[in-house]
């Protein structure tokens, strides 16, 4: 058992970490862009010609989603999943890519929950006068500021954790 | 460049030439015009003009129904083709030869007919379903009726009971008759016929099993032939609904025309409206508003065409007024009004920021992109859709800035090495170089993210530095110019000082500027935080001093302890200020995630397209489906995340600065179109 976990525990941690970094960024996305959506169609009833504007201010919570899905992408690209040969990975190895998906999984999940919140107000500032699309998503694009933080730390991590 | 210089002007002219003048100001578009204050002796008779105002509001009501009627029908101009161009007279002469009231009154007409079409329709098959039921009843709907002694009752109920009802209700007497008309799967249909003193135990059984008692239609005869000429009925009044569209079509021959009267109605619309703004006595009428000095005398020329019998002056402002904003730039930064417009307008004392964040906005666009064959396809899709289509002013801008974007996107791109998330093993030899650090780079490749993020991330926050202090010295020459030498010194004059200092300590500190440097370096910007904290306990002191009333030992013992202390606490606590500068700079470092991300996702396709490749007989194809859709959706989320993060840039971390905003903005009286562009 303990042989098996010191052999394979590794790559298992590595894969949980990227497993982690889609699963919650996904939830933080598709839960993010449900909200705006819902409100948007709410726009879309009164006034159909908006739905580009309604469809672009429902996007912007989509992004965190992305931010997870690209963790879990280097992380299968790093330990070689991803073309065949999987490397060694000790299990300080496998800790530490772990950890590395936790600010990206975690930043993603709350900043695209209230990225979708704050994207469902604009929706009401764009039915009310259109011309204020810009400044919906500005107030929307400050939600995601932290998630590209998540993502950037993240991302650094996995890139410098020495394979 | 910057903002329009903004004057108040009078206008004061003949009333029997107020139509013309107004026309020509409305034609030029130059004047936001004020409206007369509600109380003034020289408030036009609101009533008078009230009742051709309502013609004109009317008939475009009318115009706007038929074009909403008649939109899916009418011929449409190709996307290409774009919105007719017309000159004035053309719209006027188009007007003239049109009779739209005929068209309205035709939409009108139709309308009705499919109003009517469809209300029959909805009856008529309701009847439809109501009496299909009783198809087999075999007797003629008048002999179903009450006689002296007998009764009759229709009706249904669920097929399931009908045994037991049946049973019941014939075991009541032998004087009854039942016949099941019609037997469906879920209900059932029956006659009863009975002798009137049993009316109420049959009734009672019915009710047990929920039976509800149907009408036949008031006509003579079998229902089946009544039943015929409702569906007679229905195939005419589908025909007449059918007709209607052959009708909508020809109406819908005129829907450009329509268009172009839509807009010239409401022209004449704004025109009434903006009378009642204007000052009137009885010979003459006064305009009061905004233009833009150097338009002044350009509407004089334009008058002067039309009438001597005006006169137009400058004329100061009240109190507390302010002049409304327009942003004046030169046609290569107009585009970037774009930006500046989606966080709002500067105040009429402050400084236009779009000639600031140009540079700025740009080049950080580029960095969130940073592939340049994405900034090639950007640049020759707007390139193309400039050239193509006809396009609003605002939307213009647009395109313009993308296009912009896309040709910074290629060079900072091709410095970064980024092809469409290519690695230049996947290309031929020759497109390609041994870098120093023996990496293999594209050609004109000088860095690459992937490898080295930190240089990248170094560059950002530099940029980030460099905005900041841009932002800082912009407030400092702002004020010192034109609002208080004394305030522009000691406020943003010490954050300029202070700033610059540290950034230049930064630079001997990492072996940029020579070594020998880092003592001056450090004493400066030492000296930069002593000036904050000593400028707050001189100011709070020599305030403390002034307001405390009484002899010199009070006011010596009040300047201690209620200015001299509280002011070096303040000054510290000032201090606090530099968190908010760093936090400022790093959220800089955003470029590189966002580059990442690109190229990521770049990556991430070209894998992808690479693993659909090794399917047999149709790999190529799907290969090239997946690498020009994954490429496509790279492209638009990430240039609609770039615009938005670099602009964000620009309103938190740089406007933030120098600016508050919240101006109001220019609106003239002008010729608005919806359906046509007008030619100027």
């Amino acid at each position: 058992m303990a042989e098996l976990f010191a052999q394979w525990g590794g790559l298992a941690l590595a894969l949980a970490g990227a497993a982690i970094a889609v699963i919650l960024g996904g939830i933080g996305s598709s839960v993010g862009v449900a909200l705006a959506g819902q409100a948007g169609a709410g726009v879309t009833t009164e006034q159909p010609e908006k739905f580009g504007k309604v469809l672009i201010l429902e996007a912007l919570p989509g992004t965190q989603g992305i931010y997870g899905f690209l963790i879990g992408f280097l992380i299968l690209l790093f330990t070689g999943i991803l073309g065949g040969g999987a490397k060694d990975i000790t299990l300080a190895q496998g800790w530490q890519l772990f950890f590395a998906c936790l600010p990206c999984g975690f930043a993603c999940l709350y900043s695209g929950i209230n990225q979708g919140k704050v994207s469902a107000a604009g929706m009401n500032m764009i039915a009310k006068d259109a011309s204020q699309m810009g400044k919906a998503m500005v107030l929307s694009a400050m939600v995601e500021t932290y998630a590209v933080l998540g993502f950037l730390v993240s991302a650094l991590l996995v890139f410098f954790i020495k394979l | 460049m910057a903002l329009a210089k903004i004057k108040k002007i009078q206008l004061i002219g003949s009333k029997s030439k107020k139509s013309e003048i107004l026309e020509v100001l409305q034609d030029s578009g130059a004047v936001d015009i004020i409206e007369i204050a509600d109380d003034s002796e020289l408030k036009g008779d609101s009533y008078q003009d009230l009742q051709s105002n309502q013609k004109t509001e009317l008939a475009h009501a009318n115009v706007e129904f038929a074009i909403k009627l008649l939109n899916d029908h009418g011929k449409k101009r190709g996307i290409l083709e774009g919105p007719e161009v017309l000159s004035n007279k053309e719209v006027e002469e188009r007007v003239k030869n049109f009779d739209y009231e005929k068209i309205v009154e035709g939409c009108t007409k139709v309308e009705e007919k499919i109003a009517n079409a469809k209300n029959n329709l909805s009856a008529l098959k309701n009847e439809l379903s109501l009496y299909t039921p009783w198809k087999k009843l075999e007797i003629p709907v008048e002999n179903i009726k009450e006689t002296v002694n007998t009764k009759t009752i229709l009706g249904s109920l669920k097929t399931n009971n009908l045994d037991d009802a049946k049973e019941k209700i014939i075991k009541l007497s032998d004087l009854i008759s039942l016949e099941v008309v019609n037997k469906g799967t879920a209900d059932s249909y029956l006659m009863v016929i009975f002798e009137k003193e049993l009316e109420r135990e049959i009734r009672q059984v019915l009710t047990e099993y929920k039976f509800s008692e149907s009408e036949l239609p008031k006509t003579e005869g079998l229902v089946t032939d009544y039943l015929k000429t409702v569906e007679k009925d229905i195939h005419t009044n589908e025909k007449a609904l059918k007709e209607t569209d052959k009708e909508l079509k020809e109406l819908g021959e005129n829907i450009q025309n329509l268009h172009v009267v839509h807009d010239y109605l409401s022209w004449k619309i704004e025109k009434t409206d903006t009378d009642k703004k204007l000052g009137q006595t009885e010979y003459s009428f006064m305009v009061t508003g905004w233009m833009q000095k150097k338009n002044i005398d350009k509407i004089k020329g334009y008058i002067d065409e039309v009438t001597n019998e005006y006169e137009l002056t400058e004329i100061p402002l009240e109190k507390d007024e302010i002049p409304p904003v327009e942003l004046d730039n030169n046609k290569f930064l107009s585009p970037f009004e774009a930006v500046s417009k989606i966080y709002g307008l500067p105040k009429s004392d402050e400084l236009d920021p779009t000639p600031f964040l140009a540079a700025y906005f740009i080049v950080f666009f580029a960095l969130c992109l940073t592939d340049a064959g994405y900034g090639l396809v950007m640049f020759f899709a707007m390139l193309a859709i400039l050239k193509f289509f006809k396009l609003a002013d605002g939307i213009k801008k647009l395109v313009t800035l993308l296009m912009y974007g896309g040709i910074v996107t290629f060079i900072i791109g091709a410095l970064f090495g980024g092809w469409f998330g290519l690695t230049p093993e996947q290309v031929p030899q020759f497109l390609t170089y041994a870098a120093d650090n023996g990496e293999q780079f594209f050609v004109f490749q000088k860095i690459n993210a992937l490898t080295n993020p930190i240089a990248v991330l170094i560059l950002a926050l530099s940029l980030g530095f460099i905005q900041v202090l841009m932002g800082v010295i912009m407030k400092f020459v702002h004020t010192f110019r034109t609002v208080d030498k004394k305030e522009a010194l000691l406020e943003s004059g010490t954050w300029v000082f202070l700033l610059s200092s540290i950034g230049f300590m930064i630079l001997t500190m990492t072996g940029v500027l020579p070594e020998s440097l880092v003592g001056l370096s450090k004493n400066l910007a030492l000296i930069g935080v002593g000036i904050i904290i000593v400028k707050s306990a001189i100011a709070s002191t020599v305030g403390a001093w002034k307001n405390k009333k009484g002899g010199i030992v009070g006011k010596f013992i009040s300047s201690i302890f209620g200015g001299l202390i509280p002011g070096s606490l303040k000054g510290v606590l000032g201090l606090y200020d530099l968190v908010g500068y760093m936090s400022d700079i790093l959220s800089y470092s955003r470029m590189l995630a966002l580059g990442l991300a690109t190229a990521i996702i770049g990556l991430a396709v070209n894998i992808v397209a690479g693993l659909v490749l090794g399917m047999p007989y149709v790999g190529w194809l799907l290969a090239a489906v997946v690498f020009v859709g994954g490429h496509i959706f790279n492209l638009l989320l990430n240039a609609l995340g770039s615009f938005i993060h670099s602009g964000r840039l620009q309103f938190v971390e740089f406007f933030t600065k120098f600016m508050e905003g919240g101006g109001d903005e220019f609106k003239p009286f002008s010729k608005k179109t919806k359906y046509i562009f007008l030619k100027k």
